[in-house]
């Protein structure tokens, strides 16, 4: 048992435990009686242990409220008095730039391997201004909000504007400075561009495009419609 | 039943496709590729290939996006062109990361490999990877460097053997100065079999499903047969330069002194034997290397083996596309749908909720815990988005004052602001420098001035190394001169206001009249 919380505390810590960097750990994990232990922590707990070649990572259960991240840090994300628009903005960037790296088909998901924020923001304009042609007006409730009303906002700010912290590029810099807190990507070439880190590409190819969870994931979809 | 010639005709395509990666490029941009003339991009592309051949493999050294870019600044006046440092940059990222390295996408090529059908091959000639001081450092890739090699050196695959023996004979036939040149290419060739090497080991490690059985087995030869069938022919070649060295020492010993040619020849010697010891160097590190790669090779592919592949869903399809279509209706909603779709990426947040001190202690206090850490994030953001503010303004400042001085320096005496701004029009930076109105604003504050006088601020010696983003001329001159040290031989230039007017957008203001004093 002792054992085990040790590595269940590692794990909540770190999110992440390697062989290299806690070798002593690592072997516990490889313990069966210690493995099953954690496996039950997980069960209980509500979290998923993603074992990959040498590294064990721990991820929260989708509904997971007590290890899981709130979109009140979204929202602080792009101002205190973020509206509810702007927060599915940066969750729509944060998405997109998965995707970028991550949209590839067949049994290579990863295309990308790097990305420079003008291009986020060039392929943002493209998907907004389509969604501006495209998207219908009516909405079935006047408090909701849809993808053409983030459309909208995004087309309303300048490119880039030193004076103004409500630009694209700086939408795009904050969706970035998010995902580099959670150590899923890294700023280079003075913060031009980003790239994955090995968290981000163990979770996505190991874990989070696995067909396996389609249902989850439609799952997400059809309590969002508030159906 | 298909020609026996046309055998290995895959290979052939490749380099068609490796020239049209580059003729034909994608990613283009307009503004940047109109201000050159048909073909002369390609001519800098391949030069820069050269660049990164040259300092990457026979000076070893990083090549960065710095270093190419001074490359690329020095090479224009060939084109007509003189550019500042950030035109130059600017260039450079855009032949670097849009063309040569496709936005980081892999680019495709189709090619008829006869008896398997049409394959898809990928195309690079650069790879990047990340230095210990968190720099991004460009190399050449197999690809890469096989295609350099064409172009130029040879057209065969002898490669190592070949190269040996070219050295061999010119150092029994004496012609040392051939001979330096011949022992740096070995060395090219071992340091880019070494980055090869390294480049196969960081894509093993990053996803064994991207190469093939193949490519392992042709590296694992190739430097197989550098090591232990060269190695002996290596240190033959050492025997053979210490003997011609011993025959001049020799020879100085019993005339006192030697004569010019052999003095030279002496010196060629030197370099030579230096030469060798380093590619005996690069032989040796390569066997430790290669070994620990077959190791690695074997461990991966017995990971793979023992974790089954996942299959994927299609991300667009399943996330990308519903979240167009989703309506959200309340902050929970919303809520609801990211935090499902991020909670398995993003770190646990068990320490706000969890952390065992909060939970002991009232509430409030968890609150303000909370807010110090998100206060404490929130100032930092902004303290760094303050800097970069500051330090885009002054760069700005600089080149619009850089520019001018280039400009004025190949005006005789007199020019308008209409003039200049026609040449501002066609930079790769133009809409940077109206941002904020910040030209016009500097032009304004130099007709307040009359005088824009190099001499007089050289002559008070007062160096300005910060600004805090407002316009400040002598912090201009002090970084214009750390880079440009004779100011485009420019000494002064006034500024009169003209009777015209000049309209630009919704811009409009008096024209400007410069008139330069030259060294």
């Amino acid at each position: 048992m002792r054992r085990a919380l040790k590595i269940y505390r590692k794990l909540i810590e770190d999110g992440k435990l390697h062989d290299k960097d806690d070798p002593s750990l690592y072997a516990d994990y490889k313990d069966s009686e210690v493995r099953d232990m954690l496996e039950s922590f997980g069960e209980e707990l509500g979290f998923t242990l993603v074992d990959i070649p040498h590294t064990v990572y721990l991820v929260p259960d989708i509904d997971n409220d007590l290890l899981s991240f709130s979109l009140r840090d979204m929202r602080e994300n792009v101002a205190s008095s973020a509206r509810l628009v702007e927060a599915f903005l940066q969750c729509y960037i944060v998405m997109t730039i998965l995707y970028l790296f991550y949209g590839g088909k067949n049994n290579n998901p990863k295309q990308r391997t790097f990305l420079q924020i003008k291009d986020v923001v060039s392929e943002l304009d493209t998907q907004f201004s389509n969604a501006s042609e495209e998207m219908q007006d009516t909405l079935e409730s006047k408090y909701s909000i849809n993808f053409k009303n983030i459309a909208e906002i995004w087309a309303s700010r300048p490119i880039y504007d030193d004076t103004k912290r409500t630009t694209r590029h700086e939408a795009v810099m904050r969706a970035c400075r998010l995902l580099e807190r959670h150590k899923l990507t890294e700023f280079y070439d003075d913060k031009r561009e980003i790239r994955t880190t090995q968290r981000l590409d163990d979770l996505m190819i190991n874990y989070y495009l696995d067909e396996r969870r389609i249902n989850e994931i439609n799952s997400i979809f059809s309590t969002g419609r508030g159906n | 039943m298909i020609p026996e010639f046309l055998s290995g005709f895959e290979k052939r395509m490749e380099l068609a496709a490796v020239v049209d990666s580059i003729v034909n490029r994608r990613n283009t941009s307009e503004d940047i590729e109109k201000l050159f003339e048909k073909h002369e991009l390609d001519n800098i592309i391949l030069s820069i290939l050269t660049f990164i051949m040259e300092t990457t493999l026979t000076e070893n050294q990083d090549c960065t996006i710095e270093t190419i870019s001074s490359f690329v600044r020095g090479i224009l006046p060939e084109y007509q062109k003189n550019y500042s440092i950030e035109e130059a940059e600017t260039l450079t990222r855009y032949l670097i990361k849009d063309i040569l390295q496709n936005k980081g996408d892999r680019r495709l090529y189709s090619v008829m490999h006869y008896g398997s059908g049409m394959v898809e091959i990928p195309i690079r000639l650069i790879s990047d990877k990340i230095n210990s001081d968190q720099k991004i450092v460009y190399e050449l890739t197999r690809q890469g460097y096989n295609f350099m090699f064409r172009t130029k050196e040879v057209d065969d695959e002898l490669g190592f053997e070949i190269e040996e023996i070219k050295l061999k004979m010119l150092i029994s036939k004496k012609n040392y100065k051939k001979a330096v040149s011949q022992s740096r290419e070995l060395i090219r060739m071992l340091i880019n079999k070494r980055n090869e090497l390294n480049q196969f080991t960081s894509q093993l490690r990053n996803s064994v499903s991207t190469i093939s059985g193949d490519e392992y087995d042709t590296l694992i030869r190739e430097i197989n047969s550098m090591l232990e069938q060269e190695y002996d022919t290596m240190r033959e070649i050492r025997d053979m330069i210490t003997l011609a060295a011993k025959r001049l020492e020799d020879e100085e010993q019993r005339f006192g002194v030697l004569d010019d040619k052999l003095k030279t020849a002496k010196a060629e010697i030197t370099t030579i034997t230096a030469n060798v010891e380093t590619a005996l160097d690069y032989q040796r590190t390569l066997l430790t290397e290669c070994k620990s790669l077959k190791k690695l090779y074997l461990e991966v592919l017995t990971d793979s083996i023992a974790y089954n592949k996942i299959k994927t869903y299609n991300f667009e399809e399943k996330i990308l596309t519903p979240l167009t279509q989703v309506e959200i209706d309340s902050e929970e909603n919303l809520d609801s749908i990211f935090t499902k779709l991020l909670n398995p990426l993003f770190l646990p947040a068990m320490n706000r909720f969890l952390n065992l001190n909060l939970v002991y202690d009232n509430q409030s206090k968890i609150k303000k815990y909370e807010e110090s850490i998100l206060m404490h994030e929130e100032g930092m953001a902004e303290e760094e988005l303050y800097r970069q503010v500051i330090e885009r303004k002054n760069n700005v400042y600089v080149q619009i004052i850089d520019s001018l001085l280039s400009f004025a320096s190949l005006h005789e005496n007199k020019f308008l602001f209409t003039d200049f701004f026609e040449h501002l029009r066609s930079l790769p930076y133009f809409h940077d420098l109206l941002e904020n109105r910040m030209l016009y604003l500097t032009m304004l504050k130099l007709y307040e001035y009359r005088v824009v006088n190099i001499t007089r601020w050289q002559t008070e010696g007062i160096r300005t190394k910060d600004c805090n983003g407002e316009f400040d001329l002598s912090y201009c001159f002090s970084c214009i001169e750390d880079r440009q040290p004779s100011f485009y031989s420019i000494l002064s230039i006034s500024v009169e206001k003209s009777d015209n007017i000049f309209s630009y957008d919704i811009t409009s203001m008096n024209n400007l009249f410069f008139e330069v004093k030259k060294a």
